[in-house]
C-alpha cells in the first residue's frame, strides 16, 4: 500500500509540469497554432525564476520574475507568429534552440554548473495534513501539496470557464476554426492572439517553475527533457478538450513517475527504465491516432489537413 | 516576347529576394549575439574576426573548415529533402548518434577485416542504422497521420538514453581504461586519415559524392517531383494519384539514411570512439536543420550555407582560442538564425508567385497525365 501512495505523490509531482505545459499548449493550438516552443518556454521560465530565486531567497519574487518574463517571450512568440507571419513550427523551436542556449550562456558567464534553488525550502511550504497519514490511498491523493499544485487546478478551472463561457474563448475557438470567417465578423483578431498566445506563455512558464523551484530544486540547462514535448502529445490526444487534454497528461504523468519509482527500486536498470514514458507515449498517440480514423468518415488519410 | 521578359524579371526578382531573405537573418542573428559578447567584457569585432578568418590563417586549418563541412552537408540534406516534403522530420539527429555508436561498436570487433571491406560496410551499416531509427514514425505518419515531429522528438529522448545506457553499464563495449565515458576506439582498418597530416579525410568525397548522387535524384527523377508535390499540397498529391504513403515512407528512410551515413563518417573520420558528446553541442541534427532552413532547402542552397555554417563552426574553436569568449556563442547563433530565418521577408505574394504555382500544377498535371497514359496502354497491351 505504501508502494501506491509513493507512486499516487510522484504522479503528482511529476504531471504537474506537463499539465502546466498542456494548458498553456493547449489555448495556442485552440488558435491553431501547434506551439513546439513549450519545452523553451518551460526552460526559460525555469531560468527566469531561478536566478530570481537564487538572488532574492523568496518563492514570490521567483514567481513574479517567471511571469514577467515569460509573458516578455509569449509576446515575442507572438510577434513572430502574427505580425511576422513566421513559420510558428520553426519559430518555437528557435525558441527551444535559444532558451537552451541562453540557460548554458549564462551559467557558464556566472562560471556555475547549475543554481541551487533550495534556499526557498519548498518543501516547507507543502500542505500536510496531520490526520491522514495512516489512510492509504486517500493519503497520496490530498497530502503533501505544493503551492502549485492548487495554482494549477485555479487554472484548469479558470481555462474551462473562458473556453466555455465567455466571449474571449469563443472568439478565441472562432479563430482557430476560421480565421477569415472571425476576420469578416468583426472580431480583433490580432488582438485576440496576442493576448491568447501571452497567456499562453504564462502558463507553460509556471510549468518551468514548477519544474525548477519546486520539483528538482535545482537549475541546470537540462531539467526540462522533453516535458514540453509530452504536453504537446498530451494536448494532441485529448483533441485540444482541456479536461481530457489534463487526463492525459495525468496518465504521462503517472507513466513517468513509474518508471521513477521502478528505477529507485532497481538501480541495476534504471537508465534503460527512462525511455518507459517517451516509448509509452509514442503508443498512446498511436492508439488515439487508430481510434481518430475509425471514427472519421473522410477517405484518405490526408483529407482533413 | 513578352512572356520571354516576364520570365527574365521574374527570374531576377526570385533571386534578389532569396538573397534578401537569407542575407538580412544572418545580419540580424549577429548583430545581436553582440549582446552576450559584451556582457563577457569582449570586442565583437575581434570575435567575428575570429570566427570568420581564422579558419583562413594556415592550410590546416581550411582541412578542418573542409572536415567540418563534411557532416554537416549530409546533415542538411537529410533535414533539407524532408522538411521540403513538408515532413518535419527531427529524427535525423538521433539517426546519427545510432549509427555512430554502433559503426564504433563494429569498427572494434572487426577490426581484423581488411580496410577496403570494412569502411564500405560501416558505411552501409551507418545507413541502415539511420532508416531502422525513422522506420517507426514514418509508418506512423503514412498511414495514421500521427504528427511526426513529436515522435521523432520523443523518440530522440529514448534514444539518447538507450545509448547512455549502453556505453555506460554494459562490459565490452565500454572502454573502462579512459576517463570518461566512452567505447573502444575503432581499429586503424576502420578509422578514415587525413591526407598530409592534416584532420581532411575521404570523409568529405564521399559527402560531396552522396551530394551530387541526391542532386541527381532531385533534378532528373520523379523523386524530386515527388517532394515538391508533397511538400505544396499532400490533398492534391493524394487525389491527383501520387501514392502519398509510399512517398512518405520513401523520403523519411531517404533522410535517415543519410543521417546514418553522416553518423558513421563523422565517428570514423574524426571521434574514432563513442562517448556521450558525439554529436557536439548542437547536435550534427540541428546543425542540419539551420542549414537546410539557410539554404531555403534546395540542394545547391544547402551546400553554400554548409560551408558558411562551417565556418561559423570551425571559427567558434579559434574563437573560444583566442578571446574570452565561451564557444556556447555558436549555440546562441544558431538560436537567433533559427529565429531570423521563421520568417520571410519577401513573400512573393504578388503574381509572379501565382504564375509559378499554376506552372507547377501544370507540370504535375502532365506528368500524371503521361504515367496515366503509360498504364492505360500497358493494360490495352495485356488485354
Amino acid at each position: 500500500m505504501k508502494v501506491i501512495d509513493v507512486i499516487l505523490i510522484n504522479t503528482f509531482i511529476f504531471a504537474l509540469p506537463i499539465v502546466l505545459s498542456t494548458l498553456g499548449g493547449l489555448i495556442a493550438y485552440k488558435l491553431n497554432i501547434v506551439n513546439i516552443g513549450l519545452e523553451g518556454f518551460m526552460l526559460l521560465g525555469g531560468l527566469f525564476s531561478g536566478l530570481g530565486v537564487y538572488y532574492t531567497k523568496s518563492y514570490v519574487v521567483g514567481l513574479l520574475i517567471c511571469l514577467i518574463f515569460s509573458g516578455l517571450i509569449g509576446l515575442i512568440y507572438a510577434f513572430f507568429a502574427i505580425k511576422l507571419k513566421s513559420n510558428f513550427i520553426i519559430t518555437g523551436f528557435a525558441i527551444n534552440v535559444i532558451a537552451g542556449a541562453l540557460s548554458a550562456y549564462i551559467l557558464i558567464t556566472m562560471d556555475r554548473k547549475d543554481l541551487d534553488l533550495n534556499v526557498v525550502n519548498a518543501e516547507n511550504l507543502k500542505l500536510v495534513f496531520s490526520g491522514t497519514e495512516n489512510i492509504p490511498i486517500l493519503n497520496g491523493l490530498i497530502n503533501s501539496h505544493s503551492p502549485m499544485f492548487f495554482i494549477t487546478i485555479i487554472i484548469f478551472i479558470l481555462l474551462v470557464v473562458i473556453f466555455n463561457s465567455t466571449r474571449f474563448g469563443t472568439y478565441i475557438k472562432v479563430i482557430g476554426e476560421n480565421e477569415k470567417a472571425a476576420r469578416a465578423q468583426g472580431i480583433k483578431v490580432d488582438l485576440i492572439k496576442y493576448l491568447a498566445l501571452i497567456l499562453s506563455a504564462l502558463i507553460v512558464g509556471l510549468g518551468g517553475f514548477a519544474i525548477a523551484v519546486e520539483q528538482i530544486k535545482l537549475f541546470t540547462p537540462d531539467i526540462i527533457a522533453g516535458t514540453g514535448f509530452i504536453a504537446i502529445a498530451a494536448f494532441y490526444c485529448g483533441n485540444g478538450k482541456p479536461s481530457s487534454s489534463l487526463l492525459y497528461a495525468l496518465l504521462f504523468g503517472l507513466a513517468k513517475a513509474l518508471a521513477f519509482t521502478l528505477a529507485f527500486n532497481m538501480p541495476q536498470v534504471e537508465g534503460i527504465l527512462k525511455i518507459v514514458p517517451y516509448v509509452a507515449i509514442v503508443i498512446v498517440l498511436t492508439v488515439t491516432a487508430i481510434i481518430k480514423r475509425r471514427k472519421s468518415l473522410m477517405r484518405g488519410v490526408y483529407q482533413d489537413e | 516576347m513578352e512572356a520571354k521578359l516576364n520570365k527574365k524579371i521574374e527570374k531576377k526578382t526570385g533571386i534578389l529576394s532569396t538573397l534578401i531573405n537569407v542575407l538580412v537573418p544572418i545580419l540580424l542573428a549577429l548583430i545581436i549575439a553582440i549582446i552576450p559578447i559584451l556582457i563577457q567584457n569582449e570586442n565583437p569585432f575581434k570575435v567575428y574576426f575570429y570566427m570568420i578568418f581564422g579558419n583562413f590563417t594556415s592550410f590546416d586549418n581550411i582541412a578542418t573548415l573542409f572536415h567540418t563541412m563534411a557532416p554537416l552537408i549530409l546533415t542538411g540534406m537529410a533535414i533539407g529533402i524532408s522538411f521540403k516534403a513538408g515532413l518535419f522530420n527531427m529524427g535525423v539527429e538521433s539517426g546519427v548518434i545510432v549509427s555512430g555508436f554502433v559503426t564504433a561498436v563494429l569498427g572494434y570487433y572487426l577490426k581484423s577485416w581488411p580496410k577496403g571491406v570494412l569502411i564500405p560496410f560501416l558505411f552501409l551499416v551507418g545507413a541502415i542504422c539511420g532508416i531502422i531509427v525513422l522506420i517507426i514514425p514514418a509508418i506512423l505518419k503514412a498511414y495514421l497521420n500521427v504528427n511526426e515531429m513529436v515522435v521523432t522528438l520523443l523518440l530522440n529522448y529514448a534514444y539518447i538514453d538507450i545509448l547512455k545506457y549502453l556505453t555506460t553499464y554494459v562490459d565490452g563495449i565500454r572502454d573502462k581504461q579512459a576517463g570518461y565515458i566512452k567505447t573502444f576506439t575503432i581499429g586503424q582498418n576502420a578509422s578514415l586519415t587525413g591526407f598530409l597530416g592534416s584532420s581532411f579525410t575521404l570523409f568529405f568525397f564521399i559527402a560531396i559524392l552522396i551530394f551530387f548522387i541526391l542532386l541527381f535524384l532531385i533534378k532528373r527523377t520523379k523523386l524530386g517531383y515527388r517532394i515538391d508535390a508533397l511538400g505544396k499540397n499532400t490533398c492534391y498529391s493524394e487525389a491527383v494519384g501520387l501514392n502519398v504513403k509510399k512517398s512518405i515512407i520513401g523520403i523519411m528512410l531517404l533522410s535517415g539514411a543519410i543521417a546514418g551515413i553522416a553518423g558513421a563518417g563523422w565517428l570514423m573520420s574524426d571521434k574514432k570512439s563513442y562517448a556521450l558528446d558525439f554529436s557536439g553541442s548542437p547536435g550534427l541534427g540541428w546543425d542540419g536543420m539551420v542549414i537546410s532552413l539557410l539554404g531555403a532547402h534546395s540542394p545547391i542552397g544547402i551546400l553554400i550555407s554548409s560551408l558558411f555554417y562551417g565556418i561559423l563552426k570551425a571559427g567558434v574553436n579559434y574563437v573560444s582560442f583566442n578571446t574570452i569568449v565561451p564557444g556556447q556563442i555558436i549555440l546562441i547563433i544558431q538560436g537567433l538564425l533559427i529565429l531570423f530565418l521563421s520568417f520571410k521577408i519577401f513573400t512573393n505574394k504578388s503574381s509572379i508567385e501565382y504564375i509559378r504555382l499554376k506552372n507547377f500544377i501544370n507540370k504535375c498535371e502532365l506528368y500524371f497525365e503521361k504515367k496515366k497514359n503509360k498504364r492505360q496502354k500497358i493494360e490495352v497491351d495485356k488485354e
